[in-house]
């Protein structure tokens, strides 16, 4: 185990890591006046640096060492600032600067054109310094500097189009739900993505504090040392409420039930941005959060924090049934793969969530970090890929695309290759493999309400399925659109997408099929390192668990130790069961209607009760209409009302006497100052003279 | 010791004649005079007690004291010289162009 | 005897070679008073190597601790050193803005040289442990900053600060003097440490006379800082002196008036008489809010700028009236200090840009620089938002630390949280104009909006005052060190004074030299107990 004090050997390059980009934050401005591709070549080369020092750590994950390097920060309150590189946050480093790089390169190619650039690459690299602060901080005082960071990064650049030109709105225009409008401008995406990650981030600020306020400290490490304050907190009942408003950050900032509706409305933002921060890294955020905070919670409490680790398995689940639902509905193919974000976001906080109701923490939390690194790979791919056709056909609606399969050959392939692991098809891809072991963590927990949790998130793959189908097929197959016959009329013909467009999500879609093929053997050494990883820092190991779990004082009723399933292959027969259904499910009803068109999907408007639903998903199950009459329209009538008959009386009233009272004092006292220096010597003689009289008396 | 009593005596009360001057003057160079009184009045000071307590340090002091009060004088006047250049006079209480 | 390569002696060759040599070289060139640009850079050079010289032997070590007071005329310790720093960083930001500023200027070389040699006396302040040897550091400090106020000769309102300056400044000499007989009358002494030595084993019935030096002494002193009553040349003086000069009277010699007061008074006062901090704590007070309250009703920036730092002066004040209490209260202010020096030159030095483009100091002709001055706009808004204390900015930890020394010592002085609120208010009162220079920059719009060319060395030197209030504001753990390093440890006293004292009831624990802040706070209320059984 390497510790580090201080800024020695491979130290600087943890905490090089995040502090490059911000350099590079701060110089684009000037090197934008050296030129334009001076600039765009800075901004990679940054992010580059970024990701070379980031690989440099690696060998520090397959030695299941760590680097802690701290300096003095706040002596006052004995804070130190610091930065961490352990096995997690070096993985999660590496997969967040690399896919950053990547999106950078596409982003050079994408943005290729607009106005502005100096400031969307300003909030780019301030982004990805933030984000690897928010990984490599070793404190969570830190780490909250790092949050709010992507917090501001993102609203800036989902309002990125702040002009608010019709065709960077979101949603159909027109299209109401419950009487609020379902459609958004950038300016007001962003308000909104900001304002409800703020509620997030107070809710973890409050955690923090109270965390604080017992412990004395904000770093991991030392929390993990002295355990008294967790026991403390948890004889007052403190420690699960903490835990759960810590989890409330990662609520807000990874989108999930009841805090999802920013990440539908964020889509107005460049579909690079949408890449970046609502696929691979911000939303991601809250699953690290939790992956943080879930080993140290546990090695503290174990099953006493089944409340806390209930609570994020069933978030998780909910909101991966909630957002595929609604997927399943929307024309827009950005919004589609929005849902989809959130969605999967759910099975990771699911998975974690599970790995503490479990004796065997390893497995869970292993499902949930391996189905975050290929998320992030897909995910991004099918965003890059997802822009470059709405360059193309210059349109967000699926409906206005159709057939881009014959003009759009590479972005076609690889879009459907990161589909597929999206949906997880069998054995090739990287998806199936995650999803399978997420599969396997449920149904091998001893939680006594898995199986529950293992249907929803079953038909949650099946829904997945399904509307990948559903996107391919609509964008990539089928006759031409009206929209697009439009164009080919005035003369804009489609076409493939240059290559430095293509080529950074084919690397990803082609990756994430590469490592898919040997998604077993990758599963497998994902978990046996982060067992180790468990084992080693947090003293986690299956015998521990086994052991307080036949201990009458820390046992629980809802969690038993579950009887081994004879694995088949390795693989547990029931998991891989279904997650071969699910596809096929799933794919067959998706295929069926959208790529072979046996069944046409408008049959779902003549039937009145398929047509119920559809509009019921399709208008968010009412919930954004909700939250809106609920914290905002509501709240301001009232406001209103105060404000007329207190605020302005008699605020007005105070502020008048006190301006008044304020500018006498200070007239009496300019009028002293006569400029006449007979004046002022008098004084100064006088004042003599009452300062010998203050001492002598 | 009587005699220390005297010297400090009347520099005491060549301070408070210089003070007075001070405040009370408006020509510029009459103020001068009067701050060169008080710097008087302390260098009969420190020679006094010099001489009652036999050790030179007093003495010296006051010869520096002398020197600089000297090279102030010579600066205040200067300025004192382009002050008549501007304003053709040094009535002190007539600049007061900055107030408030 | 002082060693000759004691960082004092070095600095004062470099800087005295070359603040002599320049007027040498002008004299011999053909074309008098046109090489601005030449001088400037030799003084600049001159000034770099002075601080370089005093961070080497600081790093280096070979600086001794801060200490009280010492045996010669000169003590190279800490103390002196942070001083020499923060004094000799507003030196070389003036130089520099002057590359600009004096363009087009008569006389460069006298300006040049005059600066150089007012730094000298501002560096040996620090460093005296004579009162002898302080008394000619300031005056040499001060007699070339009369001069320099006075330097716009066709301009009747530099003229007039000058006048105002120097009669105040001449009158605070003699006094000086006046105060160092008595001083050195009662004790036969002018060392500093000698004199502390005296002062503490006085007879009775020259006490009251003991009292009276230092109330002259912070007279003296007061006047230079800008205490009240002793303020009123300021706001005067450095409205009228060109712009630049005014950075180096409210950053340079006004903290020279600090070091000064600290080896001075406050030594001085711990021995005569307890009840002098509540004395010090009513001066802070009245400072504050005279100095806040008639900033709020100015038109002309550099004269809000003055009025303001009247306003800081107070609260620095309060960690000195607070000394004896709490060892953050001397440590706090030290901070303050050097945060302060660099705050308040951008702000003039600032203010010296727009002159340069703009030509007026109005606040009218600050309207709309946030469009057309970027850079000067941005130096002086976080300047200003240090000066009022907003995180994470420079100014709000040095604001931290005195305000929190102030409530600690709440369980030993029953009124010293009063001058935490009277600070907190006042901080929040000068918001209010700072506040409003920001919106005039940034959002009202003048008559004229083009663009201005910004003259680039001043914009150089801003944007190294940014990154000081930024960089430091984030991490201040290093400079917060560096001043607590420099506070003179009081421990010293307490073994001065059980050397001779005889007739005390109380057994005085003598405090080990050991330089650890909780032994100096022992001993610190083993003095306070000396003296209130001290029979008078």
């Amino acid at each position: 185990m390497v510790e580090i004090t201080g800024f020695g050997g491979i130290a600087v390059n943890v905490w090089l890591v995040w502090i490059l980009p911000f350099i590079g934050a701060a110089i684009i401005a000037g090197v934008a006046r050296a030129g334009i591709k001076i600039r765009d070549y800075t901004a990679v080369g940054f992010a580059l640096a970024s990701a070379v020092s980031a690989t440099t750590l690696i060998p520090l994950a397959f030695s299941n060492s760590e680097v802690h390097s701290q300096v003095n920060w706040i002596a006052v309150l004995h804070l130190k600032a610091g930065v961490l590189g352990d096995p997690l946050s070096v993985i999660m480093a590496n997969l967040v600067a690399w896919i950053s790089f990547l999106i950078f390169v596409y982003s050079t190619g994408y943005m290729h054109g607009e106005r502005d650039l100096t400031r969307y690459w300003f909030f780019m690299l301030f982004f990805i310094g933030s984000m690897q602060l928010v990984v490599l901080s070793d404190n969570l005082l830190m780490l909250f500097f790092g949050w709010e960071g992507v917090g501001l990064a993102s609203y800036a650049l989902v309002g990125f189009w702040y002009t608010d030109r019709k065709k960077d709105f979101v949603g159909t225009e027109g299209h109401r739900a419950g009487g609020i409008a379902m459609w958004a401008s950038p300016s007001h995406a962003g308000a909104k993505a900001f304002i409800m990650t703020k509620a997030g981030d107070t809710m973890m600020l409050a955690g923090m504090f109270l965390i604080f306020a017992y412990s004395g400290t904000f770093g991991f490490k030392e929390l993990l040392q002295n355990q008294g304050w967790a026991v403390q907190m948890a004889h007052q009942n403190l420690l699960v409420p903490a835990a759960i408003l810590l989890f409330g950050g990662a609520i807000g900032k990874s989108a999930q039930f009841p805090l999802n509706e920013w990440l539908l409305e964020a889509m107005t933002g460049p579909a690079s941005v949408s890449a970046l921060i609502h696929a691979a890294t911000m939303v991601k955020a809250g699953v690290f959060l939790v992956a943080r905070i879930a080993p140290l919670f546990f090695a503290l409490a174990a099953f006493g924090m089944t409340q806390f680790f209930e609570v994020v398995a069933w978030v998780g689940a909910i909101t991966a049934f909630l957002l595929a639902s609604q997927a399943i509905a929307n024309p827009e193919i950005k919004k589609v793969l929005a849902y989809s974000t959130g969605s999967q976001i759910g099975y990771m906080m699911m998975a974690i969530g599970i790995a503490g109701l479990s004796t065997n923490f390893a497995e869970g939390y292993t499902a949930g970090f391996f189905q975050l690194i290929s998320h992030a790979m897909f995910k991004a791919a099918l965003f890059m890929g997802a822009g470059a056709l709405l360059h193309v056909v210059g349109s967000r609606f699926m409906t206005d695309m159709g057939g881009m399969r014959k003009y759009m050959r590479k972005t076609y392939i690889f879009m459907f290759l990161a589909a597929m692991s999206l949906a997880a098809a069998p054995l090739i891809t990287l998806g199936f493999w995650s999803k399978d072991a997420i599969f396997a963590a449920v149904l091998g927990s001893g939680y006594v309400h898995s199986l529950p949790l293992f249907i929803m998130a079953f038909v949650v793959a099946i829904m997945t399925a399904f509307y990948t189908f559903r996107m391919i097929g609509m964008s990539f197959f089928g006759k031409k659109s009206p929209h697009l016959e439009e164009l080919e009329k005035t003369g804009h013909h489609p076409h493939e997408v240059r290559p430095i467009v293509w080529v950074p999500f084919a690397i990803l879609a082609v990756a994430t099929i590469a490592i898919g093929v040997v998604g077993f053997a990758f599963g497998a050494q994902l978990q046996h390192i982060f067992a180790d990883y468990l084992a080693k820092y947090f003293g986690i190991t299956q015998q521990k668990q086994l052991q307080l779990l036949q201990n009458p004082a820390t046992t629980t009723q809802l969690v038993k130790p579950h009887t081994d399933t004879k694995l088949f292959l390795g693989l547990n027969p029931y998991a891989a069961a279904a997650s071969f259904g699910a596809f096929a499910i799933g794919g067959f009803l998706g295929y069926m209607f959208y790529i072979a068109r046996k069944i046409d999907p408008q049959i779902i408007s003549k039937n009145i009760v398929t047509r119920g639903i559809w509009k019921f998903l399709y208008n968010r199950w009412y919930l954004n209409s909700a939250l809106y009459w609920g914290a905002v329209i509501g709240p301001v009538a009232i406001y209103r009302i105060i404000w007329r008959y207190f605020e302005f009386t008699v605020m007005e009233g105070i502020s008048h006497a006190f301006e008044f009272s304020m500018a006498s004092f200070s007239r009496v006292v300019k009028a002293g100052q006569t400029g006449i220096t007979q004046t002022y010597l008098f004084v100064f003689g006088v004042g003599i003279m009452i300062i010998i009289m203050l001492l002598l008396l | 010791m009587n005699e220390l009593i005297d010297f400090v005596t009347v520099a005491v009360v060549l301070f408070a004649i210089g003070i007075y001057g001070l405040v009370v003057k408006r020509n510029a160079i009459r103020m001068i005079f009067s701050i060169e009184i008080i710097a008087n009045a302390a260098n009969l000071n420190l020679i006094a007690f010099s001489r009652n307590l036999h050790n030179p340090q007093g003495q010296m002091f006051a010869l520096f004291s002398i020197a600089i009060a000297a090279a102030e004088v010579a600066v205040g006047l200067g300025i004192i010289i382009i002050a008549y250049r501007l304003y053709k006079e040094i009535d002190v209480e007539e600049f007061r162009s900055m107030k408030g | 005897m002082v060693d000759f390569f004691s960082t004092p002696l070095l600095v004062t060759v470099v800087l005295g070679s070359v603040g002599l040599g320049i007027p040498v070289i002008d004299a011999l060139k053909k074309e008098r008073g046109s090489n601005n640009k030449l001088y400037s850079a030799i003084a600049f050079g001159a000034l770099i190597i002075a601080i370089g010289i005093v961070i080497f032997r600081v790093l280096s070590g070979a600086v001794m601790p801060a200490a009280a007071f010492g045996p010669g005329v000169l003590s190279d310790d800490l103390f002196g050193s942070f001083f020499a720093v923060a004094l000799l960083i507003v030196s070389i930001m003036v130089t520099a803005a002057s590359w600009d500023y004096m363009k087009g200027r008569a006389n460069p070389a006298a300006y040049y040289s005059l600066i150089l040699l007012s730094s000298i006396g501002m560096v040996l302040i620090g460093y005296s442990t004579d009162l002898v040897m302080l008394f000619v550091a300031w005056e040499l400090m001060s007699l070339p900053t009369y001069a320099l106020a006075a330097f716009s000769k066709r301009d009747p309102i530099s003229n007039e600060a000058a006048i105002k300056y120097f009669m105040f400044g001449a009158l605070s000499s003699a006094i000086l003097v006046f105060a160092i007989g008595l001083v050195y009358g009662i004790t036969g002494t002018t060392n500093i440490g000698g004199a502390i030595q005296g002062l503490a084993h006085l007879q009775k019935d020259l006490i009251p006379v003991g009292l009276l030096a230092i109330a002259l002494f912070i007279a003296g002193f007061g006047f230079k800082i800008g205490l009240v009553p002793f303020h009123m040349w300021l706001p005067d003086a450095y409205e009228g002196a060109p712009t630049t000069i005014g950075a180096l009277l409210a950053a340079g010699t006004k903290k020279a008036g600090f070091a000064a007061a600290l080896r001075v008074i406050v030594l001085g006062m711990f021995v005569l008489h307890p009840d002098w901090t509540f004395t010090l704590a009513v001066i802070a007070i009245f400072t504050m809010t005279l100095g806040n309250f008639a900033a709020l009703v100015q038109k002309s920036v550099p004269r809000i700028l003055a009025y303001s730092s009247i306003a800081q002066a107070g609260y620095i004040l309060i960690g000195f009236a607070l000394a004896p209490y709490s060892n953050q209260a001397l440590t706090g202010s030290l901070f303050y200090i050097i945060n302060h020096a660099v705050m308040k030159s951008a702000g003039f030095l600032a203010a010296a840009a727009v002159a340069t483009a703009l030509a007026g100091y109005s606040l009218e002709r600050y309207r709309g620089l946030g469009h057309r001055m970027p850079i000067t706009a941005i130096a002086l808004s976080i300047s200003l938002l240090s000066l009022a204390g907003v995180p994470p900015l420079v100014g709000f930890w040095s604001k931290l630390v005195v305000f929190g020394a102030a409530i600690n010592s709440g369980s030993i002085v029953a009124w010293a949280p009063y001058l935490a609120i009277a600070g907190l208010l006042n901080s929040a009162l000068s918001l209010g104009y700072y506040a409003w220079i920001i919106k005039k920059m940034y959002m009202e719009q003048g008559p004229d909006m083009t663009k201005v060319k910004e003259p680039r060395a001043i914009a150089a030197v801003l944007i190294f005052a940014i990154i000081f209030m930024v960089g430091f504001g984030i991490w201040y753990a290093p400079v917060l060190e560096f001043a607590s390093k420099a506070v003179p440890h009081f421990g010293n006293i307490a073994s001065v004074i059980s050397n001779g004292s005889s007739s005390t009831s109380h057994p005085v624990k003598p405090a080990s030299v050991a330089s650890s802040n909780s032994s100096s706070a022992t001993g610190v209320r083993a003095i306070a107990v000396v003296v209130r059984s001290h029979p008078r």
